[in-house]
């Protein structure tokens, strides 16, 4: 029987887009998305599946539900995942093929590009402003972003 | 003709109108009356007097009903659904106003999240071909069966009976009438077997999904029972009262395990309310860029159509043409 599994929200809305949980001794590894936030789908499903990709829930060889599957679920058009799948295919994470589910890759890690590490600073500082204008304190954010790269790294 | 009306016309009503008066309980969880509210909001005493009333209202709607009944039963015996009719408008109407009225004054704002399960990958729920199978291999027995007894079947036996219990048509032994209950099985089968199809490939997965898709795949052995025995009944005598309890009795088995498995259904298996705005009238779902074509129902058991979505609509008049296809047929069969 599938085991479909209703979303919790969890304390840190950040941490919301995906899951994962054991039911059963098996590990149930969803994907989620908040349609009612600003963020456009497409983004939120490449940055959920990267943050699974990143934290290793979801390892090489596996295979990732058909595009129709997916956008079915989420209840977004087929393109938005496609371009989703894409875009994770082009960082490396994804091997696509027609025909074939979307296999998950060994990805070798691209060296460290100065340009790109200051772009990605400044959407950790772009983020940490939204946080502070939320009215979020400076250690609850100092908490957040450790919890944050320590589940990544783990 | 006072059986026959109980029968006939009060019987369905009556059955009709106890649903209806208990449709409030067949809910999602935070859904009240097709309203997304605080999941203790049915049990506080504004949702009790908006309960309470709504159950008035239905009991007054069955007055008109019965008296309609009684008309048409005196007056045009082929009004029969029109009571049922009526019934089913005039609660529809009070339903939509508790609707309203939550909606406005006690509706939840909730966040629209969904999801998808990425692993593991395999999740079949069609894959129990057994259950598929038995049901067509019954229906081909019977053909075979009946092949074999061929010389033993009546040169005319009955193929229709009156609510009195007698038979009232009458057909000559030819392969297009001996056969004809064996193919409509068939018919049905494939008819239960491809809507399953359509919302295990085609609707969003949830526990409510994967229910459906497995109830209408053991809905085809009652209805293969029922066309079994009725293709039997010329060698064999079968008496009416045994094909109605393998149908009714099937059927209530199959809604009653439906019910029972949805009731035992965890808060993390179900799913979570949707916002109001893509309900219409809090039962209609519509989202235009959801390629759903079915979605579970907001309002009870089963699954409702993406009345958003225009291949939902083809689908739908395909299954109506599907569905009304061996009524013509049979309409052509006895002139």
């Amino acid at each position: 029987m599938f085991r479909l599994q209703s979303p919790i929200l969890l304390d840190r809305p950040k941490l919301t887009v995906y899951c994962m949980r054991t039911v059963h001794s098996e590990i149930i590894v969803n994907l989620r998305i908040d349609m009612t936030s600003s963020i456009p789908a497409y983004r939120q499903i490449v940055d959920g599946l990267r943050v699974l990709l990143v934290s290793g829930q979801l390892k090489s060889d596996t295979a990732l539900p058909s595009v129709r599957r997916m956008a079915l679920d989420l209840g977004v058009h087929f393109n938005t995942v496609a371009e989703a799948y894409r875009s994770l295919a082009d960082e490396g994470w994804l091997d696509l093929k027609h025909g074939r589910s979307a296999l998950v890759i060994e990805r070798t890690t691209p060296p460290t590009d100065n340009q790109k590490l200051q772009d990605l600073a400044q959407q950790f500082r772009s983020l940490a402003a939204q946080m502070r204008a939320h009215g979020v304190p400076v250690n609850r954010i100092r908490t957040e972003l450790l919890a944050v790269a320590e589940e990544i790294l783990s | 003709m006072k059986a026959t009306f109980l029968v006939v016309q009060v019987f369905p009503l009556f059955v009709t109108a106890v649903l209806l008066y208990f449709l409030p309980h067949f809910t999602s969880r935070g859904v009240f009356f097709g309203a997304t509210v605080d999941r203790n909001f049915p049990e506080s005493l504004e949702g009790k007097k908006l309960t309470y009333s709504y159950r008035f209202e239905v009991v007054i709607w069955t007055i008109p009903g019965l008296l309609l009944a009684f008309l048409a039963s005196v007056k045009s015996p082929g009004l029969t659904a029109t009571p049922i009719f009526l019934l089913v408008l005039l609660t529809a109407f009070s339903y939509y106003r508790r609707f309203r009225t939550i909606h406005l004054r006690f509706g939840k704002r909730v966040r629209d999240i969904r999801d998808v399960q990425l692993l593991p990958a395999t999740y079949g729920a069609f894959s129990a071909a057994w259950i598929t199978a038995i049901p067509f291999l019954c229906l081909l027995f019977v053909a075979i069966y009946l092949q074999l007894r061929w010389n033993d079947i009546p040169q005319s036996f009955p193929v229709h009976y009156g609510a009195d219990g007698l038979p009232n048509r009458w057909a000559q032994r030819t392969p297009g009438s001996v056969f004809a209950p064996v193919f409509f099985g068939f018919y049905m089968n494939v008819f239960m077997l491809a809507l399953a199809w359509l919302n295990q490939h085609w609707a969003r997965r949830s526990s409510m999904q994967q229910l459906t898709v497995r109830c209408l795949q053991w809905i085809t052995w009652p209805l293969s029972g029922m066309f079994a025995l009725i293709a039997l009944s010329p060698v064999l005598p079968i008496p009416i009262w045994v094909m109605v309890i393998v149908v009714l009795g099937g059927i209530i088995a199959i809604v009653a395990w439906m019910i029972w498995k949805y009731a035992s259904l965890t808060d993390e298996e179900e799913s979570a309310p949707q916002p109001d705005n893509l309900w219409k009238a809090g039962s209609f779902y519509y989202a235009p860029d959801d390629p759903a074509l079915f979605v579970g129902k907001r309002t009870g058991l089963g699954m409702t159509m993406n009345f958003g979505n225009r291949w939902s609509w083809v689908v739908m008049v395909g299954v109506c043409l599907a569905a009304g296809l061996p009524v013509v047929i049979a309409v052509l069969l006895s002139r």
